[in-house]
């Protein structure tokens, strides 16, 4: 099977995303503002009544650019949660994907992608505004490499939360209303995964529990590759936990569908 | 004596939108379920958040660990009570005025707004107010001082409130939909707001202070209640949560009397 | 029972551009476009009255039957349904109105129709006896006694219309506002809808505006009709008498016995609509329709000569596109 359609499509979805309304960008920075004021004023409020400079090895300023690069690492690797696939399972419009020359989940992988790639460039914007407000890299290794490794590894952790997401998603094959699990999981990834505290603070037998679920891994992980804060060694390692959960969840998905198309109706609502 | 009619009136229809709403038997029986789990599992993540946080500081904001799960348990109530409520109907609101469908409820002889707000009443997330009832008994109980039955009366009123509160900023945003022609309205951008009600209003400061306080009033509807209950009490702060609602109500219904004659004047 | 004096409606409708940089644009300077739907109309329908709006798309009947309804705000003018001035939005006035428009639901798509029902009956304030009256007939009516319990997005597209007629009526309203009520509906259930509308006409007599495309709904429903054109009215009166005033043609169909070549007649006489080997159309001057008939029949094998109206449609079609009137 050609690849030739990869180029294509990722092509005409950038134009579409990038062709987003004022409005877009609105909710994006309002969004991003909000999530990053409140965390400014938790992490100060507690730093200043503790009278610390560090608490688990974070500085303040610390924290907020953890804060930062979590939320966005969350985003990038998350792509979109529309749940757009499940959507299209329950109103009919999956029959065109069955019927194109078009492997479905590749298809929808390389959209996943092209949502990647507009996080990024956000994050790319957001980075400098953050910096400028906060004064410093509060303590942290953020260099131009650890940024590109950082982003790297978003994109190469996205696979999985793609693959997880997806199986949250096909659920729609059996039932009517799917969006539920879809924010549970982001409620999961969030605090489970480091996006709402680094997981350095939670208690010793918490980490050790979460360390044997996938959820570090999607934001965790790039976001302490962004502050530097990753070994090699630790990034190879993590990289095999990765692949390991990416098998799995591959396997997962694979079998879901195939039960899942097999009583798929094609008539929708 | 005629408004005392229209208020039974309007209790009358709300009686029925909720009597309806439970008739539908639980349709969705696996939304049924996996609405009550994950509203379980934001309050978990809510409690274990502040757990945290207070593990590595004596207290946040002024609360100390029992101080800050009265306030979870505030915010959480706000939250079950708006899905209930509001949510299923505001997320409807952008698609009714796009589709042109709001044609109908203007010419009903009854007000649109109550009729848009409160139509669709979610019986599926009812078992969420009791969860969260239940949580705030919790709260109660644990609390090392005891709390007298009026504060707790006062608490669970402006609960309420606070639930008024958060559904007047929903609406006004997404009264915007009105004005901007956007596909799907600005409502959750009220949501995303809201984490700055979930955070003890303490810790705000300056111009955000002010903002979240007054113009945005996302630290009444759950911080300033606590602050009633677990602080001493306070009678400016009772008045400024009524003040301030009252305006907030007030720009409300102004802006949905504005919206309409922007509809009607544009619907074509 | 409804009057319009000098009733004016613009739109302005501001240009958008598309994409990012469109939108950008559109926030600091915004570009206005002027659309004037109604121009000065004026109007008068009694009780029991049944008119038709026809008019190409856009022409502005459904601004106009929107003001009526109370859900648009004129620019200016004067209308008066039931002595109160609609966009006030009166309940009194709501309360003794009805406004159907096709293809847009206004039934809760979640909840079974009996429910509807019940609410609307509350809505409307509607006394018990009443209710379970009206209910009563307008349901054996339409034959939908069966599907009051079924959610209204588990019914088919015709019951779904059923239920929307009745919702409509249930208040027994003085005013029936009707938007393309038949749009999207099959053969059969437009032909359903018509005879339950005249039927419901004769025993309630409420005044009626229905607005449509199809000359059906016009012909079968309305004795009067308005045709609009660019915002201004330019036919207000009976349907028949447009076909008299204004069909200058009568069609003779002359069915032939053998096969011939084309007739020798004067196209001032008869124009050749159509010629066939059994079959020859000519479209005559009404003036000449005896004279045309005796040439026909003369020059031709006629087995048979029937002599037709000119349709209705195109009739009206041309007087949209006549310069004057």
């Amino acid at each position: 099977m050609s690849m030739f359609w990869v180029r294509h499509v990722l092509i005409l979805e950038l134009k579409k995303i990038f062709s987003y309304r004022v409005v877009f960008w609105v909710q994006f920075f309002a969004g991003t503002g909000c999530e990053l004021a409140v965390a400014y004023f938790v992490w100060k409020a507690v730093y200043e009544v503790t009278g610390r400079s560090e608490i688990s090895g974070f500085t303040f300023h610390g924290l907020v650019l953890y804060s930062l690069f979590a939320s966005f690492s969350a985003k990038i690797s998350r792509g979109t949660d529309r749940g757009y696939i499940s959507q299209e399972i329950y109103d009919g419009g999956l029959t065109r994907y069955l019927l194109y020359p078009l492997p479905f989940f590749p298809y929808k992988y390389v959209t996943h992608i092209a949502q990647q790639i507009m996080g990024t460039v956000q994050l790319l914007i957001a980075t400098p505004l953050l910096l400028y407000v906060v004064g410093d890299f509060g303590g942290q290794n953020l260099t131009l490499g650890s940024f590109v490794a950082g982003v790297l590894t978003c994109f190469l952790v996205g696979y999985l939360h793609f693959l997880m997401t997806s199986a949250l998603e096909l659920v729609a094959f059996w039932q009517d209303v799917v969006w539920n699990i879809l924010v549970m999981l982001r409620f999961c990834v969030g605090l489970l995964g480091g996006g709402m505290i680094p997981l350095a603070f939670f208690p010793s037998w918490a980490q050790r529990l979460i360390q044997f679920t996938p959820f570090p891994l999607l934001v965790s992980f790039p976001t302490r590759t962004f502050l530097g804060q990753v070994s090699l060694q630790e990034w190879t390692l993590s990289l095999g936990l990765l692949l390991g959960w990416s098998m799995i969840f591959t396997l997962l998905v694979n079998w879901i569908w195939l039960r899942g198309v097999k009583q798929y109706s094609g008539v929708g609502v | 004596m005629f408004v005392l009619s229209t208020i039974a009136r309007y209790i009358r229809l709300f009686v029925y939108f909720v009597a309806f709403s439970f008739s539908k038997g639980f349709e969705f029986r696996f939304d049924f379920y996996m609405r009550i789990l994950m509203d379980v599992l934001y309050y978990a993540v809510a409690i274990g958040f502040f757990k945290i946080v207070l593990m590595h500081t004596p207290n946040l904001g002024g609360w100390s660990e029992p101080q800050m799960m009265i306030f979870v348990s505030a915010y959480c109530m706000v939250d079950a009570l708006n899905m209930t409520l509001f949510s299923n109907n505001m997320w409807m609101f952008p698609i009714l005025v796009n589709r042109g469908d709001l044609d109908y409820y203007l010419i009903r002889p009854v007000s649109s707004l109550f009729f848009i707000s409160l139509r669709d009443f979610a019986a599926n997330s009812f078992v969420n107010l009791i969860i969260t009832g239940g949580m705030v008994t919790w709260a109660v109980a644990r609390y090392p001082e005891p709390i007298s039955v009026w504060k707790v009366s006062v608490f669970l009123i402006l609960v309420l409130n606070g639930t008024l509160i958060f559904y007047c900023l929903n609406i006004m945003a997404n009264m915007l939909v009105f004005f901007t022609q956007s596909a799907e309205g600005f409502g959750h951008m009220v949501w995303t707001m809201m984490k700055f009600g979930e955070r003890p209003d303490r810790i705000y400061t300056g111009f955000l202070r002010r903002l979240v306080t007054f113009v945005l009033p996302f630290a009444l509807i759950a911080s300033f209640p606590t602050r009633l209950v677990v602080e001493e009490f306070d009678w400016h702060i009772l008045l400024h949560i009524l003040g301030v609602t009252s305006g907030l109500v007030a720009v409300t219904l102004l802006l949905w009397s504005r919206a309409l004659r922007s509809y009607s004047s544009a619907s074509s | 029972m409804i009057r319009v004096e000098n009733l004016k409606k613009s739109f302005r409708v501001h240009r958008k551009e598309p994409g990012f940089v469109g939108s950008l644009k559109g926030l600091i300077n915004r570009q206005w476009d002027e659309k004037l739907a109604l121009k000065g109309v004026n109007l008068e329908i009694g009780p029991g009255e049944i008119v038709g709006l026809v008019g190409a798309n856009g022409a502005g009947k459904t601004t106009l039957v929107k003001i009526l309804a109370g859900v648009v705000h004129p620019s200016s003018g004067v209308a008066k349904v039931l002595g109160h001035s609609p966009w006030e939005r009166n309940n009194l006035f709501r309360r003794q109105i009805a406004l159907i428009m096709g293809q847009k639901a206004q039934l809760w798509w979640d909840l079974p129709a009996a429910d509807c029902f019940l609410l609307l009956r509350e809505i409307y304030r509607l006394p018990q006896d009443e209710f379970r009256a009206s209910l009563e007939q307008l349901t054996s009516t339409l034959g939908v006694k069966n599907q009051m319990n079924t959610p209204i997005r588990r019914l088919s597209l015709g019951e779904r219309m059923k239920m929307e007629l009745i919702a409509a009526l249930l208040h027994r309203p003085k005013v029936v506002f009707l938007d393309e009520p038949t749009i999207g509906l099959d053969l059969n259930a437009q032909r359903a809808m018509r005879e339950f509308l005249l039927n419901y006409r004769l025993e309630h007599r409420p005044a009626m505006i229905l607005t449509s495309h199809y000359m059906e709904d016009i012909e079968r429903l309305c004795e009067r009709i308005i045709i609009i054109r660019e915002g201004e009215f330019v036919y207000d009166g009976a349907l028949a008498k447009v076909l008299s005033k204004y069909a200058g043609h009568k069609v003779i169909t002359a069915k032939l016995g053998a096969e011939t070549q084309a007739p020798n007649l004067p196209p001032a006489l008869a124009e050749v609509i159509s010629v066939a080997p059994t079959e020859a159309k000519f479209k005559v001057p009404r003036l000449k329709v005896a004279e045309a008939a005796t040439a026909i029949l003369n020059q031709l094998p006629v087995i048979d000569l029937s002599i037709e109206e000119e349709d209705i449609s195109d009739i009206i079609a041309k007087l949209l596109h006549e310069k004057t009137i």
